[in-house]
């Protein structure tokens, strides 16, 4: 489970104060899959960044699978990451001067347990394109390998920040299927965070944020399949 | 004015890499400056010194036997009885004089070139501490003219020119006194010779010019001082030239007396400056481009960096309405000014330390002290072309980084890797383990980076070695052999009473076309033991033939095997070369001495010298050579020397330490992005260190250990290559001790900007990292 408990978020720049996050409290179950939506500025990446281990709340306290993240020095911080948690982000961050298959290789090396690299690039539908550098694979396929990288280790959570942010709604579609299959069939917790609406139809829960605040949370009782959203209004 | 701060606040966090730069900048001026106005200046007052006081083109030396036929030449005026000519100027000076005459007259029949003897005689001076020697040189009339420096030339019979260099040496003026061999001489002036610029390794007449010097008297004043007198005829050639090697194939028959022949310009002698000035020119060059070339490809980097950095404000000004031109001024603004000062700096200070390079030349070489010319060449090369070169480079890059839309600025892409495909090292790599496989990855993928790096540190680690490998050279070559040999002191001329001390014989022969120096061992002696480079005994290989020096053996490309014509007095043998002893004493050859009695002197029991193990008296023989005096002089050479090395050492130590932390601090920071995302998948710092700089430092232990073998056989092509083509033995050495002294510095250097560059990572947050840099 991921619980959030009055957690707040203050950026300090020079005299000026933002309030990201302002008093969260949130409780997701593990195997869910997650869409946090807002508009930007709504402190959507700042929740998620917290639950991934990458950020500190100002006040209140973060837990993530048992473990209370917010008392974690940095050290436990990098082992939690590497244990439990994937990352995929909007901007794919590959690494340009390895593989897709070495790019997947560097976030199975962290895991214990780790899937094999080409089961991973299998899952993801990119078996073909192992030996390709990122600079030959199209937009989608390189957010596929970020996803590849991120779920090789078999992480609990897989955290996703505008996965979809840089691509057309056909390639988009895609990448949302192998998310979705993920949390499947593997079980994963996968939370999406997404100013699209549309995407939210695919989610088990739906988490509207607004300046710092939780503004709507409900769960979709049949969420829908990826292929058959459109991202139209 | 905003773009202005704004560029100065960037480079202003850049203090210590800037001001590492400089310095790398400023050096490259400053090696070219200082070796090509210290070595021109010497060249031009060379030059002018060479062709006005007329010096020899080449110089015969003949054997100290009186011949056969110049017995019977000289036979109706003077009965000659003497073995050696050392004996008949003794005996009788007219005598000594026809003789010289008649090789003369023989000589000049030769070829169509003009000869005249050039005397000399070796003596001490007295009244110091140490041992102080003199080599006094009779004037000569048509060549190696006597330049006098200032004073007066001596005139009477105890007058006497003396070396500027030793007076100075010995706070002498003139007018004072000085003692040579017991009389007194008053100093008149300071004089000069075109064929004595230097005497440095003349052996065994080793010069250094706080104990020696050399001297004119006048020419009854040459004829009244007692000493053993020397000689060999200076040549100036007629309309053709010809080559020793000729000379003497042609002409040893008529005139059996040659010895040897050799050119000034490759003769150590007379004609070394020509190739130090042409080794400074090329070392001035070499090592200044070399340095250049990495300052130029670092500041490049720099000046990238600085503008990706920095590019999303510029992009948001550019969209504001700022044009190129406004923007890139302040970046050329600041280049130009950095390398200005730099260059000029490194200019300045060549300029004034030119003075104190020539005269360490001066030091070694006899020649007139020249001014430093003011040399345009030298400012366009120092300081106006790598400045040109340094602002354009950076032109260039800020137009093409600046040049790109506000978007693409505000919103900086990674620029693309060309990455070069080595399929067949990839499949290698396959085979490597995690982390070993990622670190070669990296290197091998980011190949003209990693050359750079490699470039340099193999540049730096190769100069430390070149300067360290010239420690001592100078003091190994004769401080060496010695050591080897249990001789106190070599007395010449008549042995007396045997007294225990070993009867040698040391001759000048000629071996094979070159000339020899030929020393006979008795059999069954200790006193010189002869060893090979595996620590064998090669005293039982004198029985069979002829052992030589190594330093001969590099002079002469001769080898163990050969058969070699050895000529001495005019008399032939050949002989076989048995062995080669691991000493640089010279161009040694060494033999049975009983074989040379036999074959050349029909009497197996001649000798002219003997080896002690205690100090000989002077009353017992013509000369005596006291090998402590030797040394202390050999050392004395090699500490102005070591004056020079140091500043090598210390230089190369210094571009060799910036460069590597430079290069480390940049590539660091040149994968602050991949760092941030390893962070954030979850690898713990020691694990990112190890994938992205275990690469480096493993390539840096490579470059190292590939630097070991190509310093030995650079060192070693070097060594045989001023052997072989000027007669100069410096054999280059890579001690062990040095090298462990360079991994341990270099490796504390790449640790400490490892470590630095590390901290600037650390402080970047992983978030930001990653949004900054989209692809």
């Amino acid at each position: 489970m991921i619980r959030l408990k009055n957690v707040s978020k203050v950026y300090q720049t020079g005299l000026v104060k933002t309030d990201a996050l302002k008093n969260i409290d949130l409780k997701i179950e593990e195997g869910n899959f997650v869409v946090i939506l807002g508009p930007s500025g709504s402190g959507k990446s700042t929740m998620l960044n917290m639950m991934g281990a990458l950020d500190f709340p100002s006040e209140g306290t973060v837990e993530v699978f048992g473990e209370k993240l917010s008392d974690y020095p940095e050290k436990k911080l990098v082992q939690f990451r590497r244990s439990h948690v994937g990352f995929v982000f909007q901007q794919y961050n590959l690494l340009q001067t390895l593989t897709a298959a070495e790019n997947v290789e560097i976030g199975a090396h962290v895991s214990k347990n780790p899937y094999a690299v080409s089961e991973a690039l299998e899952m993801v539908g990119l078996e073909d394109h192992a030996d390709k550098y990122p600079y030959e694979l199209s937009g989608g396929e390189q957010q596929r390998v970020s996803i590849a990288r991120a779920v090789v280790k078999r992480p609990k959570a897989l955290f996703c920040d505008e996965p979809t942010g840089s691509l057309d709604e056909t390639v988009a579609k895609k990448v949302l299927s192998v998310l979705k299959k993920l949390n499947e069939k593997m079980d994963t917790t996968v939370i999406v965070i997404t100013h699209n609406p549309s995407i939210a139809k695919i989610a088990d829960r739906v988490i509207r944020l607004n300046s710092g605040v939780v503004a709507e949370d409900k769960k979709n009782a049949r969420p829908a399949n990826p292929e058959d959203i459109s991202f139209g209004p | 004015m905003m773009v202005f701060r704004h560029v100065l606040r960037t480079f202003a966090s850049k203090k210590a890499t800037l001001l590492l730069l400089g310095i790398v900048v400023m050096l490259s001026s400053f090696v070219f400056t200082i070796l090509y106005l210290g070595a021109s200046s010497v060249e031009t007052s060379s030059e002018v010194f060479f062709e006005d006081y007329i010096q020899e083109e080449f110089v015969i030396e003949t054997t100290p036997l009186i011949t056969e036929i110049e017995r019977m030449a000289l036979a109706p005026d003077c009965p000659v009885v003497s073995q050696t000519v050392f004996q008949l100027y003794h005996e009788d000076k007219d005598c000594f004089y026809e003789l010289l005459d008649f090789r003369l007259s023989l000589l000049e029949d030769l070829e169509d070139y003009t000869l005249e003897p050039r005397l000399y005689k070796d003596g001490e001076i007295g009244g110091f501490e140490k041992s102080h020697r003199v080599r006094v040189l009779k004037d000569a009339r048509i060549m190696n003219l006597t330049y006098l420096d200032s004073g007066a030339l001596p005139e009477t019979e105890n007058e006497i020119a003396i070396l500027s260099h030793y007076a100075d040496h010995n706070a002498l003026s003139i007018g004072d006194t000085l003692d040579v061999d017991g009389s007194d001489y008053i100093i008149t002036g300071f004089v000069l010779f075109p064929d004595y610029n230097l005497p440095v390794f003349d052996h065994p007449f080793i010069f250094t010019t706080s104990t020696q010097t050399l001297a004119l008297m006048s020419d009854a004043g040459f004829d009244a001082y007692e000493r053993r007198a020397g000689f060999y005829y200076s040549g100036l050639f007629g309309v053709a030239r010809f080559t020793p090697e000729d000379f003497l194939e042609e002409h040893a028959d008529i005139a059996p007396f040659i010895h040897h022949m050799s050119l000034t310009e490759n003769n150590m002698r007379s004609g070394a400056i020509y190739a130090e000035i042409e080794g400074s020119y090329a070392a001035a060059v070499s090592i200044s481009v070399l340095i250049a070339f990495i300052g130029i490809v670092i500041v490049g980097l720099m000046m990238k960096k600085t503008v990706e950095q920095t590019q999303r404000p510029l992009g948001i000004l550019k969209a504001l309405g700022l044009k190129n031109r406004e923007m890139m001024m302040p970046y050329l603004v600041f280049i130009t000014v950095f390398s200005f000062v730099f260059l000029l700096l490194g200019y300045g200070i060549g300029f004034y330390s030119a003075p104190w390079m020539r005269d360490l030349y001066l030091a070694f070489y006899l020649l007139p002290r020249g001014p430093i010319p003011i040399s345009a060449f030298s400012f366009i090369v120092a300081f106006i072309v790598p400045f040109f070169i340094l602002v354009a480079m950076s032109l260039v890059i800020v137009f093409r980084l600046l040049s790109r839309d506000s978007l693409t600025l505000m919103n900086p892409r990674i620029e693309l890797p060309r990455i070069v495909r080595f399929r067949s090292l990839k499949r290698l790599s396959k085979k490597f383990p995690f982390f070993l496989r990622f670190q070669f990855a990296f290197l091998s993928r980011h190949m003209l980076k990693a050359f750079i790096y490699a470039l340099g540190v193999f540049f730096a680690v190769y100069v430390s070695f070149l300067s360290l490998g010239m420690e001592g050279v100078f003091d190994d070559t004769v401080h060496a052999y010695y050591e080897s040999t249990e001789i106190v002191s070599v007395g010449y001329g008549p042995t007396g009473e045997n007294n225990g001390h070993t009867r040698v014989i040391e001759l000048q022969g000629n071996l094979g076309g070159e000339g020899a120096f030929v020393v006979g061992l008795p059999d069954g002696q200790t006193i010189h033991p002869l060893f090979d480079e595996a620590g064998e005994s090669l005293l039982g290989d004198l029985e069979d033939g002829i052992v030589l020096s190594r330093s001969f053996a590099l002079i002469s490309g001769f080898s163990v095997g050969d058969n070699l014509a050895l000529r001495i007095g005019g008399v032939e043998e050949t002989v076989l070369v048995t062995g080669i002893a691991d000493i640089h004493p010279g161009e040694h050859v060494f033999t049975s001495r009983e074989y040379i009695g036999e074959t050349f002197f029909e009497d197996p029991g001649f000798h002219n010298a003997v080896y002690a193990r205690v100090a000989l008296s002077e009353d017992d023989f013509d000369e005596v050579f006291v090998i402590e005096n030797l040394l202390s002089q050999v050392e004395e050479i090699n500490e102005v020397m070591m004056q020079m090395f140091y500043v090598m050492i210390g230089a190369g130590l210094l571009i060799g330490a910036i460069i590597i932390y430079l290069l480390t601090v940049l590539t660091v920071e040149d994968h602050f992005y991949n760092i941030a995302l390893f962070k954030m998948i979850g690898y713990h710092d020691k694990e990112i260190h190890k994938m992205l700089l275990g690469g480096y430092s493993k390539l840096n232990v490579l470059i190292f250990l590939l630097v070991i073998p190509f310093s030995l056989m650079t060192f070693d092509l070097m060594t045989t290559f001023f052997a072989q083509e000027y007669n100069f033995v410096m054999p280059l050495g890579l001690d062990w001790p040095h090298v462990f002294l360079i991994a341990i510095l270099y490796g504390m250097i790449y640790m400490l900007a490892s470590r630095h560059a590390k901290k600037k990572i650390n402080k970047v947050s992983l978030q930001a990292a990653l949004q900054i840099y989209q692809v």
